[in-house]
């Protein structure tokens, strides 16, 4: 690739903490105007890599340029070409909105006036408590205030460490808005951690995958979910009938069928659960996992193919009523979890956030009904 | 990089450090405070009852025990100096300043030294306004001789907000931090000549006296504002000097040198 497009170019970088290696030998582009998210467990190396490139730690080995400046070299011109947003607060307490601001602006050597700030505030709808201190600001406030100072310089390049980590939803939001405008009006080069998964997928242009140090994988997040190749179809049946009979014979003809995919797994359990469809009816659910290894791009296709065989198997049968047809495709949730092996350290993850994966994990799957 | 720049990096710091400071009016009172109550009460105390002469001084100087501890008490109130440097440096670690001015195109020398120049600006403050109530308790000073006063309260708060961060950057914590001034603060100030002549202690005692910035400190204050000091004030200025950039160089270096963010 041309080396002018990418703004970014880590060159086996390198951080050990006596034995452990916090970043081991990353190479990494990260090309002009694009959103790089990097996602990885607790303790992957995310923050470690962000603070190497920023140049408030030294590598151990390797380096890397940014906007054609040597981060180890030339930090001097790196710093003055990057923004960043830390993940915990890093603005004076003890001095207002207005000073923060100001601070920034006079060390970065860019000339502004009261006005310039109080615009950048507007943005971030801080302008109405410019002369408060920030101690009296909450997180999200905080969080705000810095993504604008960040901005302040023109950097060409803008770090965000967890922007939206323990904000409520409506500010989450709010950023990742502001976030998007920005990079469209700026052409802003922008590198983001962050826990959310749906947020990464939505936001990022690309994505990689770090883990104890190492990149996992790189690209974009539909490529990085279609390389995964694992779908799902559950089925919702209702079916006055002897059960287990009836899983058995479905089991079987689907089995049987050339259905184009490779089908990894069938499994049919049976929700006694009252449904509310009917009060003696018995709500079956039909699961089949399914791989596509084939090459062809149109997955979507071989998909529908295989859902016209299980039609065809279900055929055999009577007296059913089926009541949903789910197709799960694959979620950036789990390319996580088939490259980094674990869930996002789920048993560490405050728990309205466990909440919140879970809920979404049950939305993702493409709805055909 | 070039040094225009540099200063101008310094002056933001420094500017900074004086809205600081001008916000916690608590800390510039009572840093100021408890040396004038001592000063005030010890003073008044043993005005009466200090011989003079075996102070080594001879009466007819006309320097009473008063006098004699106000070079002393500037120099304590500049001993706070030390706390406020490291605080300034851990606190802004703690609550994430620190990262905003390391990852900005300004070279950490700059960031120590605008830090180190902001506190020493509120030392010679209180030092000042200290000399300004001399005349109040009866302390007749060398007028002619307080700019070059005001060099060695400079120069004195310059080197302790210097020892503060060369300390800061070892610790991680203020409480580590507190323990180390603590038990600095005394010797530095019992070895001192603020309350007594170094001369009046023991001879091996003395030899560690002669390794404390705040010794010729407080000599050099001394001879210039009262006329009265054992080493000659060139040399008490001099080494002082010495002290102030040895310990500003330090402090940059082992500032640079520090990864804990």
């Amino acid at each position: 690739m041309d080396m002018n497009e990418n703004i970014i170019q880590t060159i086996n970088l390198t951080k050990e903490y006596g034995n452990i290696k916090a970043v081991d030998n990353i190479s990494l582009s990260i090309r002009k105007g694009e959103i790089f998210g990097l996602l990885g467990p607790n303790g992957a190396g995310k923050t470690t890599l962000i603070h190497m490139l920023c140049t408030i730690l030294r590598s151990t080995s390797g380096t890397a340029l940014i906007n054609g400046f040597d981060i180890i070299k030339e930090p001097d011109k790196v710093r003055k070409s990057i923004g960043i947003v830390f993940q915990d607060p890093s603005s004076d307490d003890d001095l207002t909105a207005y000073e923060n601001m100001e601070f920034h602006a006079m060390i970065y050597d860019v000339p502004v006036e009261r006005a310039n700030i109080l615009e950048l505030l507007r943005l971030v709808e801080l302008d109405d408590r410019a002369d408060r201190f920030v101690k009296t600001f909450s997180g999200g406030m905080k969080r705000r205030l810095e993504l604008t100072r960040g901005l302040l310089h023109h950097p060409k390049v803008l770090f965000l460490d967890e922007p939206t980590l323990g904000l409520d939803t409506q500010t989450r939001r709010k950023i990742w808005d502001y976030i998007r405008e920005i990079a469209n009006e700026k052409e802003m080069t922008i590198i983001l951690t962050t826990h959310y998964m749906e947020e990464a997928d939505s936001i990022c242009d690309r994505i990689a995958i770090i883990d104890e140090g190492k990149i996992k994988a790189v690209g974009s997040p539909k490529e990085l979910k279609n390389d995964l190749n694992d779908y799902k179809f559950i089925i919702k049946l209702i079916k006055n009938y002897d059960y287990l009979e009836f899983e058995k014979e479905l089991e079987r003809s689907i089995k049987r069928r050339e259905i184009g995919v490779d089908i990894t797994d069938v499994n049919i359990t049976q929700n006694n659960a009252g449904n509310g469809v009917s009060a003696n009816a018995n709500e079956i659910v039909l699961e089949i996992d399914l791989r596509i290894n084939n090459e062809s791009k149109n997955s979507d296709a071989l998909l529908i193919d295989a859902l016209i065989s299980v039609k065809d198997a279900l055929k055999e049968f009577k007296n059913f009523e089926i009541t949903t047809i789910d197709l799960h495709k694959p979620t950036l949730d789990d390319v996580f979890i088939r490259y980094t092996g674990k869930k996002l350290r789920e048993e560490r993850a405050p728990p309205d956030r466990r909440l919140r994966m879970v809920a979404s994990r049950m939305t993702s799957g493409v709805r055909i009904r | 990089m070039n040094i225009k720049k540099n200063i101008k990096a310094i002056y933001i710091i420094w500017l900074r450090g004086i809205k600081l400071s001008s916000r916690y009016k608590v800390g510039f009172i009572s840093h100021l405070g408890q040396p004038l109550l001592w000063l005030l009460l010890l003073g008044t105390g043993l005005r009466g009852s200090v011989s003079m002469g075996s102070m080594g001084l001879t009466e007819s100087t006309g320097i009473d025990y008063m006098a004699f501890m106000l070079p002393g008490i500037i120099g304590m109130t500049l001993l706070f100096s030390l706390m406020m440097g490291g605080m300034r440096i851990l606190w802004d670690k703690k609550f994430g300043f620190l990262k905003e001015m390391m990852v900005a195109p300004i070279s950490r020398v700059s960031i120590v030294l605008g830090n180190n120049f902001s506190i020493a600006t509120i030392s010679i403050l209180q030092g000042i306004i200290i000399i300004l109530l001399a005349p109040l308790i009866g302390v007749d000073l060398n007028l002619f001789y307080i700019p070059i006063a005001l060099l060695f309260i400079l120069v004195i708060g310059l080197t302790f907000t210097s020892v503060g961060i060369v300390i800061s950057t070892q610790m991680e914590d203020f409480g580590s931090f507190q323990g180390i001034q603590t038990f600095l603060t005394l010797p530095l100030f019992l070895l001192s000549s603020a309350f007594f002549p170094v001369t009046k202690l023991p001879y091996p005692v003395q030899i560690i006296a002669y390794f404390n910035p705040l010794f010729y400190g407080v000599d050099g204050l001394r001879g210039a504002l009262i006329g009265v000091s054992t080493l000659p004030m060139w040399l008490d200025l001099l080494v002082v000097t010495f002290f102030c950039v040895v310990l500003i160089f330090l402090g940059a270096y082992l500032f640079n040198r520090s990864e804990g963010i």
